[in-house]
């Protein structure tokens, strides 16, 4: 019975795997931006089996609110001992090219809000005997001409 | 890249007959707004695609996807309430109810149709004389209106949208979420009897002294069977087993038909070969089986409709009233043994008299029987308009679900309701359906 975060919730891989998660009996926390769509998780996680269901609602580029976000979900599991990372969009590629505040904000949802949760999480698990497991998916946002 | 919002793909519905593409109106979530869509459009809730003719299409319009609707919200395991959104798979739903020791209270003959679409089309099973259509079971559901408006309709809660949408084709909004009461079982097991009958009238005599002591009971019928072997067949008759067993569902599939061959391999050679075999089978009367093999034979062969070929299939079935149902299932046989159209799979069930709150709902008491015939064109609208006129004259109907091609006065005649129906109809939505019924009204 695993501890695990979620982040990005919402998408359609993490919400397939979190299931998976639930029907074995594993507590999860989950983050994503809409909440409406966190606690709609819940219960469907919780019926599904999960041992207990937490959440957040946080856009993965508020790097100020990563710290208490992963105190939420130590505290809502009692530890925390795997975390799938799932966030990120679909970059539109013409937008990027026309606007520089657009690419740097797609990097930041991308990249670099990864690079920072993982540097938090990993310092963690670092002071701990923790069995760290950390997955990371790549979206399609490759996609470039 | 722009993620499109509303784009087109070509759908089709379970006899393969009609396949075209669609535009696509998404909803989501169950909190999404109803789509938005251009002002002459019309829409039309689309679960799994299980219908057989064209209910669920809109062809020339739109659609609306429900599959992405398929959270739990919440189950009482000591109730046995179950509440979910509407686009989950009553297989789906198999996998959490089932360990918990609930059931469905009805279900179709097979387990990959929505929630939703179980409503919509207020489905009956094997066990209708027992406890009548699903739409009996339902606590309540959430209708959403393309004017914004979600109603909660329950027996006492907007009781006529709750009878309007019960068996209303999708055609009043879209179901987002419904709560049913589940039955309880033992465990995962039918204890069945198989017996077989010789002809109709033993198969009536059969059925009424099956009806008192078991909750599920079908029969298959040889339908080439002629004269002294008119209605020929065997009848399953089951209960949930009372012994309990652990829950443990296949992985995959099995069987599967990845194309649809050229030509239908149903056809006159193999389908007399096929039913005198499955007659004459020897089978032990007693068993023990599993849920799946004895509720849906034919979910262990995915994509079976394939094996119809490229040009699909028409299912037939009818309900003829009880004061007619000897004659009239009779006449019925007599009519397609006599055309040599056979179907493998010809059910005969006795309803019950359990009455339904849809508006439109199919099962009455009496007789129905539902086959499956390869689209051969003009002959085989021939021997439809040959049982029409059966069904016609017992005052019976035809299961909207299962059809593509009823006259609309057929239909208007066998759903007297219909008429009281039209005021429910979302000014969005339509269907290629009810176009076709309405023809002419």
């Amino acid at each position: 019975m695993k501890k695990i975060l979620v982040m990005g919730a919402g998408s359609a891989i993490a919400e397939t795997t979190a299931r998976l998660f639930a029907q074995r009996g594993d507590s999860l926390f989950l983050v994503g931006r809409k909440a409406d769509v966190l606690e709609s998780m819940c219960a469907d996680l919780r019926v599904r089996g999960a041992k207990a269901v937490g959440m957040q609602a946080m856009d993965a580029n508020d790097f100020g609110a990563h710290e208490a976000m992963l105190n939420a979900a130590e505290t809502a599991l009692g530890g925390l001992d795997t975390v799938l990372i799932a966030h990120g969009t679909l970059s539109d590629q013409q937008a990027c090219q026309a606007s520089v505040e657009q690419t740097l904000h797609e990097l930041n949802t991308n990249g670099v809000s990864v690079v920072a949760l993982l540097t938090r999480i990993a310092a963690r698990f670092e002071q701990r005997d923790v069995e760290a497991v950390v997955g990371r998916r790549r979206r399609a946002g490759e996609r470039a001409q | 890249m722009t993620v499109p919002t509303f784009s087109s793909w070509a759908f089709t519905s379970w006899g393969n007959v009609i396949r075209k593409p669609h535009e696509i109106a998404p909803l989501p979530s169950r909190h999404a707004a109803f789509p938005a869509v251009p002002s002459q459009t019309s829409v039309l809730p689309y679960g799994n695609g299980r219908s057989y003719g064209d209910s669920c299409l809109n062809v020339g319009a739109a659609l609306i996807p429900t599959r992405a609707l398929d959270r739990f919200i919440a189950l009482d395991a000591a109730s046995g309430i179950v509440t979910c959104e509407a686009g989950i798979l009553l297989d789906e739903m198999f996998r959490v109810i089932m360990p918990a020791g609930w059931f469905v209270p009805v279900t179709p003959g097979t387990r990959f149709v929505t929630l939703g679409g179980a409503i919509a089309n207020d489905v009956h099973g094997k066990n209708h004389h027992a406890v009548g259509t699903i739409g009996r079971h339902l606590v309540r559901f959430e209708l959403l209106r393309s004017d914004g408006q979600r109603l909660i309709c329950s027996p006492t809660q907007n009781p006529e949208w709750f009878s309007a949408t019960i068996g209303g084709l999708g055609l009043t909004g879209v179901i987002t979420w419904a709560q049913l009461q589940l039955r309880p079982i033992a465990g995962p097991h039918m204890s069945v009897e198989t017996i077989r009958f010789a002809n109709l009238d033993e198969f009536l005599q059969l059925q009424s002294e099956s009806d008192r002591d078991f909750e599920y009971t079908v029969a298959w019928v040889d339908c080439l069977g002629t004269g002294s072997q008119l209605g020929r067949g065997w009848l399953e008759r089951a209960n949930h087993a009372t012994a309990p067993a652990p829950v443990q569902h296949a992985q995959s599939r099995g069987l599967n038909v990845p194309f649809a061959p050229p030509f239908s391999l149903v056809n006159a050679a193999s389908l007399r070969l096929f039913n005198t075999l499955y007659y004459h089978r020897p089978r032990a009367r007693h068993s023990d089986r599993w849920f799946e093999s004895f509720f849906y034979p034919l979910d262990s062969i995915g994509n079976w409709n394939r094996l119809y070929g490229p040009r699909g299939l028409y299912q037939y079935q009818c309900v003829i009233p009880d004061a007619a149902g000897r004659e009239g299932t009779a006449a019925l046989l007599e009519a397609i043994a006599r055309s040599g159209q056979g179907s493998f799979l010809a059910v005969l069930k006795a309803f019950g008299a359990l009455e339904s709150p849809g508006m439109l709902s199919f099962p009455r008491k009496g007789i129905t029987l539902a086959l499956d015939f390869p689209n051969r064109g003009q002959s085989l609208e021939r021997l439809f308009v040959e049982l029409d006129a059966i069904v016609r004259a017992t005052g019976g109907r035809l299961y909207p679900a299962k059809d593509g091609r009823m006259p609309p006065e057929l239909f208007r005649e066998g759903f007297p309701r219909w008429r009281e129906f039209t005021q429910f109809i979302d000014p969005r939505c339509s269907s290629s359906f009810w176009r076709r019924v309405m023809d002419g009204a």
